[in-house]
């Protein structure tokens, strides 16, 4: 493995092929985030459908002034991240923030 | 999942849901209230810590079990994100855990001794120190201090910095230290000490709840500092009469909740910059009474070059070049005379922009009943006049009285977790001292020399090598012996092809490397040191806002990473002073004579004051274990007694254990939110209502600095510009976040923004893969013409994250003369269709 990522050289460089082409491995288990989603009070309906459309995720709770309280869950510590940013990219959220996250060594 | 009473995952999932609702301000569900009183029984210790990775200074709630982070959780105790956290907070229990962590010392080898163009081989701590004294005590015999050199970080802990500033500055009687917030912070700091004459924002945070309007210049706060965004969108929700006003040379995610979006020809900020301050004149809406008594105004000078090798056709012509940083006295008439020229209209014009939205931009600075805060980041600090930017933003600030109180701010964010704490306070510049001295004044270089208990004369009086410098003088061969901690400057440097890499290579030199991860500049480096992060040591940082905040040592670093802390204080063992300094200065101080630079610069009665036991009860200490004394304590204070009484005082070290940070100065216990205001600042005189005290006269600098062009713009071989930064998912160069699998794959390479007007224009479509060609270099990448980053037509923005599409071969080394930052976000380039046959 060492011997394969010491091959920098000028033309490594030039070419982009620095690193092996998948250098991350999941790690093992499942995990669990909450998020606090602040999106437009008048679209709340629409985002808590998008939002509960996704994978893994449940509302916990609801605020009329445009504040979802979601709860995602990932059986195996693969999708999480990015249903973040999916929920953070859907139209009319302003921001999701996340609250907790563990990874849960108990799901192993 | 069906089991009749709670599992596991649910009960985590319930404390989930409560934390949240918690942080927003909602009521929490029954049955789960209880699960947090009953959190100090559960089996997770939970220690508070500052988040790794942004600027913005997030306290975050960090949980350990079996020597491992298993959990995190945005801390409700903390003012800056209050329970909140971003994505990025996601990362934390991972960033540690990637499987290609570097836990052993590796050395270019052939035939079992070093080779430069050898393998990189496992070897001990000891052979790797051995090979790397051997290297540094060359080039300090071939080239004097000037043949050593360290390019740092804004990631670095305080005490790292500072230890790492006393080895160089001091031990080794070299300036070539700087840090990469040279790429991030440097024009914001230098425009600090050229208006103010001190470093860092007036303001703080606070700000946001407080104010009526809000300006981005060059910041997509959505994406980079989404906890303050949550901030300002919930002070937009909550109060209907406040403003948004996004400008930048692109649309992204914070054009969403803007009122006031303007997207502006590249540069083109000079010209909307000074004609809002002639928009406030000409209405007649300058707070008279304010400006007369607290600010000066000055001529800066002009046509000051691009901070490009001195050969090069347009530093030849430069006529300022050698006074950049000067500038005349000039009356207020002067001034508005100056002014004369930036009219809107002829602002709107040059800049693009539709002349009403300019006009309601310029109102909201000019009303005086709008109370405004102006943030900044990249968009300003990495610009060829990125110093102007930020003198031209005070302008506007200064001209109304808009500053220093609740609501009126011009702030300055920054990108690393203490580019503030450590970069700039520490000073760890190639022209910086502790405390905003530096190294060019006599006296500041006395004190610190006093200080640090050394003789006259030991630190230099010249500035060093700067970033850009550095690789320069790499690839020149006259810097030979060159450390590099905790970044990825390979990565990061612009026109990496022709400078950076060169000089890595050369083999004159000797790169070391120490990093947590396999880095493009670790495998470029010849040896590579396994470094220990984040809560696998205990650390400090300084936040945007002067908020200083520590952090315990939680888990162990792997095999057998070590911090930089330690990195630095053991290799300063193998270094005798009769082997650094000349024979004139130990004489000014026989009794260190036959001492290493171990001893004199940290076994010196002040850093080693403080014994193991006053670490508190429970917390393992690597560096305390090592060396025999509470090692960050010691540095802390001796460092914090830099700037005790001189306006940048620090509390008690242990204090910031207890606390969620303190904005510093920390007069008698209390901190300091706004500066430079009677009654909110202990530091301003009784009864002078506002005063500057960076400067001795207590005033403000109004400059008039006019628009000059780029260093490079598009033309008809070059056609786009081309913009460079950052997205959501990947932090800086994604040596962290590009580890987490799941962030890996949601973005797994750099793309290619550009106007679908522009492809078509050239038969592309989206997900062809494309040439971004300059005349540096070029990068392969697919082509992307929807999604957040919308480029108006003629530009396009690539980020810089992915390691394989390098797109810093593509960008010049053009620089602020002043700040000496690289400008990454205007360079040219063609866009090409590559065919595959």
């Amino acid at each position: 493995m060492i011997r394969a990522q010491t091959a920098i050289d000028r033309r490594a460089l030039i070419t982009g092929r620095v690193l092996p082409a998948d250098p991350v491995v999941p790690p093992p288990g499942g995990e669990i985030a909450s998020i606090l989603v602040q999106t437009r009070p008048d679209r709340l309906d629409a985002t808590e459908a998008g939002i509960t459309a996704l994978r893994g995720c449940e509302i916990y709770g609801r605020d009329e002034k445009g504040k979802l309280v979601v709860v995602v869950e990932g059986p195996d510590a693969s999708s999480l991240g990015a249903t973040l940013n999916t929920i953070s990219a859907l139209p009319n959220v302003y921001s999701a923030s996340l609250v907790f996250h563990a990874v849960d060594p108990g799901a192993a | 999942m069906t089991a009749p009473k709670l599992d596991r995952r649910q009960v985590l999932k319930l404390e989930a849901a409560a934390m949240a609702a918690l942080a927003g301000g909602m009521p929490v569900a029954a049955g789960a209230a209880n699960l947090i009183t009953e959190r100090a029984e559960s089996e997770l210790k939970w220690d508070k810590a500052p988040c790794r990775f942004c600027g913005t200074g997030c306290s975050v709630m960090v949980a350990t079990k079996d020597n491992r982070v298993v959990a995190t959780h945005g801390d409700i105790k903390s003012e800056v994100n209050r329970g909140l956290n971003c994505v990025k907070g996601y990362f934390l229990s991972k960033i540690m855990y990637g499987h290609d962590r570097l836990t052993k010392p590796m050395l270019r080898k052939k035939g079992g001794t070093y080779d430069k163009n050898g393998d990189l081989t496992e070897v001990s701590w000891d052979e790797a120190f051995d090979v790397m004294a051997e290297k540094f005590k060359a080039a300090l015999k071939k080239r004097g201090p000037s043949g050593v050199g360290m390019f740092g970080s804004g990631q670095w802990t305080i005490f790292e910095g500072y230890a790492a500033s006393k080895l160089f500055k001091a031990g080794f009687r070299s300036n070539n230290i700087d840090p990469n917030a040279r790429h991030c912070m440097a024009s914001a700091a230098v425009g600090f000490m050229r208006t103010f004459g001190i470093d860092e924002p007036m303001g703080c945070y606070d700000d946001i709840e407080a104010t009526d309007a809000f300006v981005l210049w060059g910041s997509n706060m959505a994406e980079m500092h989404p906890i303050l965004w949550t901030r300002v969108a919930d002070r937009r929700l909550s109060a209907p009469h406040v403003r948004v006003a996004a400008l930048s040379t692109f649309e992204h995610r914070s054009f969403d909740l803007a009122d006031i979006g303007l997207v502006f020809k590249p540069q083109t900020d000079l010209y909307l910059l000074n004609a809002i301050a002639n928009h406030i004149v000409k209405t007649g809406r300058v707070n008279k009474d304010f400006v007369n008594k607290h600010t000066l105004f000055k001529r800066g000078q002009t046509d000051i070059g691009y901070g490009l090798r001195p050969d090069h056709p347009l530093e030849k012509k430069a006529t300022g070049r050698a006074r950049a940083g000067d500038a005349q006295d000039m009356s207020y008439d002067e001034y508005v005379k100056f002014l004369s020229d930036y009219t809107l209209e002829k602002a709107a014009e040059m800049a693009g922009v539709p002349l009403n939205r300019l006009e309601a931009l310029a109102e909201l600075y000019a009303d005086p009943k709008i109370k405004v805060t102006s943030f900044w980041t990249m968009g300003f600090n990495q610009h060829t006049r990125g110093v102007w930017c930020n003198n031209l933003v005070y302008n506007i600030h200064l001209l109304t009285g808009k500053i220093s109180e609740p609501g009126n701010s011009p702030f300055s964010l920054t990108g690393q977790p203490s580019a503030c704490g450590t970069a700039r306070e520490v000073g760890t510049f190639s022209h910086r001292l502790p405390a905003d001295m530096v190294v060019t004044n006599k006296e500041h270089r006395e004190k610190a020399e006093h200080i640090w208990k050394l003789p006259e004369g030991t630190i230099p009086d010249k500035p060093g090598y700067h970033a850009v410098q550095q690789n320069r003088m790499l690839k020149d061969g006259l810097l030979n012996a060159y450390w590099i901690q905790v970044n990825n400057n390979l990565q990061a440097a612009a026109n990496g092809n022709e400078e950076t890499y060169p000089g890595y290579r050369n083999p004159e030199n000797f790169i070391v490397v120490s990093d947590a991860y396999p880095t493009v500049t670790a495998l470029a480096a010849d040896l590579i040191l396994p470094a220990a992060m984040w809560v696998e040591k205990e650390g400090a940082y300084g936040n945007a806002e002067r908020r200083t905040h520590t952090w315990h040592q939680l888990v162990s670093a792997p095999g057998e990473a070590r911090s930089d802390l330690w990195q630095l204080m053991e290799f300063s063992k193998r270094f005798k002073v009769e082997e650094v300094w000349p024979e004139e200065l130990i004489a000014k101080q026989p009794e260190y004579r036959g001492k290493t630079l171990f001893d004199v610069l940290y076994r010196n009665g002040q850093v080693d004051k403080f014994p193991v036991d006053d670490i508190e009860a429970g917390y393992v200490n690597d560096e305390a274990k090592a060396f025999g004394f509470y090692v960050q304590k010691g540095l802390f204070e001796e460092y914090a007694s830099f700037g005790r009484g001189h306006g940048h005082d620090l509390a008690p070290y242990d204090t910031y254990h207890q606390v969620r940070g303190l904005r510093w100065p920390v007069v008698n216990g209390q901190e300091t939110r706004w500066r430079f205001r009677e009654g909110l600042d202990p530091y301003v005189q009784q009864g002078t209502g506002v005063q500057f005290y960076g400067f001795p006269d207590g005033k403000a600098r109004i400059f008039a600095l006019p628009y000059e062009p780029p260093a490079e713009s598009p033309d008809k071989d070059f056609p786009f510009w081309l913009s460079t930064g950052r997205v959501l998912e990947h932090w800086h160069s994604g040596t962290m976040t590009r580890r987490v699998p799941e962030l890996y794959r949601a973005f797994p390479e750099a793309v290619c923004f550009m106007h679908p007007d522009d492809a078509t224009e050239l038969k592309l479509r989206r997900g062809d893969e494309v040439k971004v060609e300059s005349r540096r270099g070029f990068v392969r990448v697919r082509l992307e013409t929807r999604g957040r980053d919308r480029p108006p037509r003629g530009l396009v923005f690539v980020p810089w994250f992915d390691e394989s599409k390098l797109i810093n071969k593509v960008t010049l080394d053009a620089t602020d003369p002043l700040s000496l930052q690289t400008d990454y976000k205007k360079c040219a380039v063609r866009i090409e269709k590559v065919t595959t046959t």
